[in-house]
């Protein structure tokens, strides 16, 4: 019973653990309506910059194509990703596993300017011009290996006998997978979705590589006005893009509670009868 | 041997074997291995292995005023075997003989260490309390930690200007509350770079470390306690080696993105302190300059390669 | 392999269910066949060189420790694993190139494997969906099997709002749904409760009575092998040590390894001091002389094991007659209700187990620890065995 008595040390440090996190995200919504233009002055609460970045076509239209290349590369890196996830967990002999097992972890911990100029000279060797597609492409490798490794560590808490029972029972590897396999783990591959899509509106530097005209991505835009100065309009964005995921974060966290729920009660029914 | 035997036995085989055989003609053996395992081996042979062969073709030639701005290009096979005999090792003795490149290595592996230092020390109490807190309370907890990650990471870095320059908010405080009369200067040095980093992979260094001790059964510390060991010896001796994979699991997780990171020593670290991944996008975005910039790149996998083949390995492990 | 299968020809130990001995026809055909099979997971051998034959209707089945290559046997015959070596032939056929789906075979698995996402009909109409039956054929026949193990209440449930012994059930439903040839069963009772298990094993059983299906069960429980099956195959370490009856098995093992492995026994190790027919003294490694019927010859020199059962001795505080009367000291006592197990040290330096019914409530002998007793087996009491 004592074993998860916490001591002060262990507040102490998770209170300063956790406001090293959020205290900086805190601090750019608060000051994000702020009436000045100045960051360090408080000039009253204002939603002017809301309003201005309605006004800033430039950002909008960033935003615009970051959102379509991201859940266009998220959709196309979770299929790959997952195919390779099934791949290494389940064809435990093929030529070429051990190349296929490098190729998924190395990317993981790549860096990302490297990533970009390899992506970059490989479009131009074959001559693709830069664009859309080419960032799309991008980030569609870069993020199926997140996708993979999520969704293998869910195959491997995946008790094999019920694709076994399937196949037993009649059903081609291709059925088993999407009538047993795929609504098992489908928690794992939705999780991989979001993961892929975070990452491909986040990226700065691979796109910064692989973009050409005309698709230039939020967080460039946002990376150039930074660099000229910091700009409240970026604070007002920023906010706009936490609301987005803490209520997302959130509506999927009641949903899991409420599974969670119904899970107790069945198993209370089947204790019961 | 007697399988021809008895005449109904036959029979039956046929009418059993035609039932189970109906509608399969699709599932062939190995279809779905062959798509499972071949459709991400090529994309991955495409996107990522071959991509970079080009980088170390290219790390080979020469820099040119032409689109694509090196020679040679392998456009004509007939013009192959002269084009292979161009290629050299000029930018990489260029990259041995100026010091700059010499000093950015070592400026990112060792800030890429110290970091690393850095978020373990933050990282393992607060993963610890985690793991200690009430089970009820865990997932909640973990959320928290994953939460800042699914914000923008420009947009963390970018909120650490704010705070961290001369008129910011942290001098403010500071001399609010009168420790310092004059604001100190944290922008634009490598104690921006640390805090940078360390709180943007702090997650990382925190997740493979609670998963960890998480996991341990907590039964460990008791008997040691029940055998007369302390609390800080039962640390010591039971609990931290234990929780040794999740370190060096985390460790790597840190390390390696950060030695060759871009854009968090480019926004609080200034013009002045130069790591590897900056210097790859000045050749590459300022000087134009590919093959210098391909050839630094080699170098900074060549460096990296350990680190990632260990991580890989113990990735693989698990 | 070395060990000799035994026979029929040795006693008339037959088979539980009266006129059911197809192994001891010499015109049946084999339903199962396995031909020298081998498996071998990287240097390990699971299965060595086994061969076996299985005949249509037989309730068989595989008995042994865990690791001993049965549930590797079984899942060849699924085709989950492919044998390295060796042929599987089911009812004519070689099943080399057929995968697991299009085999008629069904597996009840040890974990259940029921589908969590889908309700108990949907789990028990998956295996006839993949072979296209028609929606009405389905349904009935759903119904049906849920008849046949009390389940009808159950059909819109989902597993986890289902009981153990529930989810076992629609396990078995679902692997009879599709009508297999063959039921392959992995350990179908190891994850029930002692009381539920022996419930169920009546009901399985019958079930096996009344649809005359092929059943091959995987257990390392001796007793629920022997409840169930008509044959039992015990294996170790990858090969079969002998295939027979339960009673044989228990009455006639070929081998220490079998009568060790199966139930209580006494082993009196020794050599041949005279043999003349059937009857052959021994002399045991304990410096005493045993009196005992072979039903194998021997000669004199040879070295031999005497097994017996603990139920095949009596006891007494008094000195008893006839042969085979060994003295000793009561050393401990176990009360399990039906038998009393008494453990003797005798003179002699050496243990034997001796179990006595309980057939009255008071029993007639007051032993107690340390107590003198005298106990005696008669000559055909056990068997003798030379490996």
């Amino acid at each position: 019973m004592t074993s998860w008595r916490l001591t002060k040390f262990n507040v102490v440090s998770m209170v300063f653990g956790f406001a090293f996190l959020y205290l900086p995200i805190l601090l750019l919504v608060v000051y994000s309506f702020n009436a000045s233009r100045l960051v360090t002055v408080w000039g009253g609460f204002s939603t002017v910059w809301y309003r201005e970045l309605w006004n800033n076509r430039g950002l909008l239209d960033a935003a615009w194509v970051t959102l379509k290349v991201g859940l266009i590369s998220a959709s196309v890196a979770t299929i790959l990703g997952t195919m390779a996830a099934i791949a290494l967990s389940r064809y435990k002999r093929f030529s070429g596993r051990t190349l296929m097992t490098g190729m998924v972890y190395a990317p993981l911990v790549m860096p990302e300017v490297i990533t970009g100029l390899s992506l970059l000279l490989l479009f131009v060797a074959i001559d693709l011009d830069r664009g859309f597609l080419t960032v799309t492409l991008a980030h569609i490798s870069f993020t199926m290996c997140f996708v993979t490794v999520v969704v293998q560590s869910r195959l491997m808490s995946f008790d094999r006998s019920l694709e076994d029972a399937a196949m037993d029972l009649g059903a081609t590897p291709t059925v088993t997978f999407f009538q047993v396999t795929l609504p098992l783990i489908w928690p794992a591959v939705a999780a991989g979705w979001m993961l892929a899509f975070t990452l491909s509106l986040d990226d700065l530097v691979i796109a910064s590589f692989t973009t050409g005209p005309g698709a230039t991505t939020l967080p460039m835009k946002i990376y150039s006005q930074v660099r000229l100065g910091v700009t409240p309009e970026i604070n007002a964005v920023c906010t706009i893009l936490i609301a987005i995921v803490s209520v997302g974060v959130v509506a999927a966290t009641l949903l899991n509670k409420r599974r969670l729920v119904r899970q107790a009660r069945d198993e209370r029914l089947a204790a019961g009868g | 041997m007697g399988e021809a035997a008895a005449p109904e036995t036959i029979d039956r085989r046929r009418a059993g074997t035609a039932e189970t055989r109906r509608g399969r003609s699709f599932g062939s053996r190995g279809f779905f291995r062959i798509v499972v395992i071949g459709l991400p081996f090529l994309w991955l042979v495409g996107l990522f292995l071959v991509p970079f062969l080009i980088v170390f073709k290219i790390s080979l030639s020469q820099t040119a005023v032409a689109m694509p701005p090196y020679l040679p290009t392998f456009g004509d096979p007939a013009t192959w075997w002269s084009a292979l005999q161009q290629l050299s090792l000029d930018n990489y003795a260029w990259i041995a003989s100026d010091e700059l490149y010499f000093n950015a290595y070592t400026l990112s592996l060792a800030i890429a260490a110290a970091s690393t230092v850095l978020t373990l020390a933050i990282a393992y109490p607060l993963a610890y309390g985690m793991a200690k807190a009430p089970p009820a309370w865990r997932t909640t907890l973990v959320m928290l930690v994953i939460l800042p990650f699914w914000t923008s990471f420009l947009i963390r870095v970018y909120a650490w200007i704010a705070i961290l320059k001369p008129e910011g908010l942290f001098n403010q405080l500071l001399m609010t509350i009168g420790v310092i009369d004059q604001p100190l200067v944290i922008l634009n040095t490598p104690i921006a770079i640390f805090i940078g980093i360390v709180y943007s992979y702090l997650p990382f260094m925190t997740l493979p470390i609670y998963a960890s001790l998480e996991r341990m059964d907590h039964s460990l510390t008791e008997a040691a306690a029940d055998l007369g060991s302390p609390p800080l010896k039962t640390f010591w001796t039971i609990t931290f080696p234990l929780s040794l994979p999740g370190v060096v699991a985390g460790c790597f997780l840190v390390f390696i993105p950060a030695a060759g990171e871009f854009v968090i020593p480019d926004l609080l670290g200034g013009s002045r302190t130069l790591m590897i991944g900056k210097t790859v996008w000045l050749e590459f975005f300022t000087n134009r300059d590919w093959p210098v910039a391909s050839a630094v790149a080699v170098v900074l996998v060549a460096l990296l390669v350990v680190p990632i083949a260990i991580f890989q390995r113990q990735q693989a492990r698990l | 392999m070395a060990a000799k299968i035994a026979s029929g020809a040795m006693k008339s130990l037959g088979s539980i269910r009266r006129d059911f001995a197809p192994w001891l026809d010499q015109a049946a055909v084999p339903f199962i066949r396995f031909e020298a099979v081998t498996k071998r997971f990287g240097g390990f051998e699971a299965v060595d060189d086994l061969s076996l034959s299985i005949y249509e209707g037989e309730f068989f089945a595989l008995l042994g420790a865990s690791g001993c290559g049965k549930s590797t046997l079984l899942r060849m015959l699924a085709g989950f694993e492919a044998p390295t070596s060796g042929r599987i032939v089911l009812d004519g056929e070689d099943m080399a190139d057929i995968p697991p789906y299009r085999r008629p075979v069904n597996m009840m698995f040890q974990s259940y494997a029921l589908f969590p996402h889908m309700s108990v009909e949907k789990n028990i109409a998956f295996g006839l969906k993949q072979e296209g039956m028609a929606k009405g054929d389905i349904s009935e026949r759903v119904e049906q099997v849920l008849k046949l193990v009390k389940l009808e209440d159950f059909a819109k449930r989902r597993p986890d709002q289902l009981s153990g012994g529930q989810r076992q059930r629609v396990a078995l439903a679902r692997s009879l749904a599709k009508r297999p040839k063959v039921l392959l069963l992995d350990e179908p009772l190891g994850a029930l409760d002692k009381k539920l298990r022996e419930e169920t094993q009546f009901e399985l059983a019958d079930l096996q009575y009344q649809l005359h299906t092929t059943f091959i069960m995987v257990t390392h429980d001796q007793e629920e092998a022997m409840t169930l099956a008509d044959r039992i195959a015990v294996m170790d370490k990858g090969r079969i040590l002998q295939v027979a009856t339960p009673a044989e098995i228990y009455e006639a093992p070929n081998s220490r390894f079998v009568a060790d492995f199966v139930g209580n026994v006494n082993i009196f190790e020794g050599k041949v001091a005279a043999a003349t027919g059937d009857r052959v003294t021994i002399a045991t490694s304990a410096g005493r002389k045993i009196h005992v019927a072979s039903e194998v010859p021997v000669v004199a020199g040879q070295a031999v094991s005497y097994v017996l059962r603990p139920e095949k001795l009596r006891i007494s505080a008094e000195p008893l007659s006839g042969p085979n009367v060994l003295e000793g000291e009561v050393w401990d006592i176990a009360y399990f209700g039906p038998v009393t197990s008494f453990h003797i040290r005798l003179d002699d330096g050496s243990t034997v187990k001796v179990a006595m019914v309980n057939a009255t409530r008071q029993g007639p002998l007051q032993l107690t620890w340390h107590d003198r007793a005298f106990v005696q087996f008669d000559e055909d009491a056990g068997l003798v065995l030379t490996q």
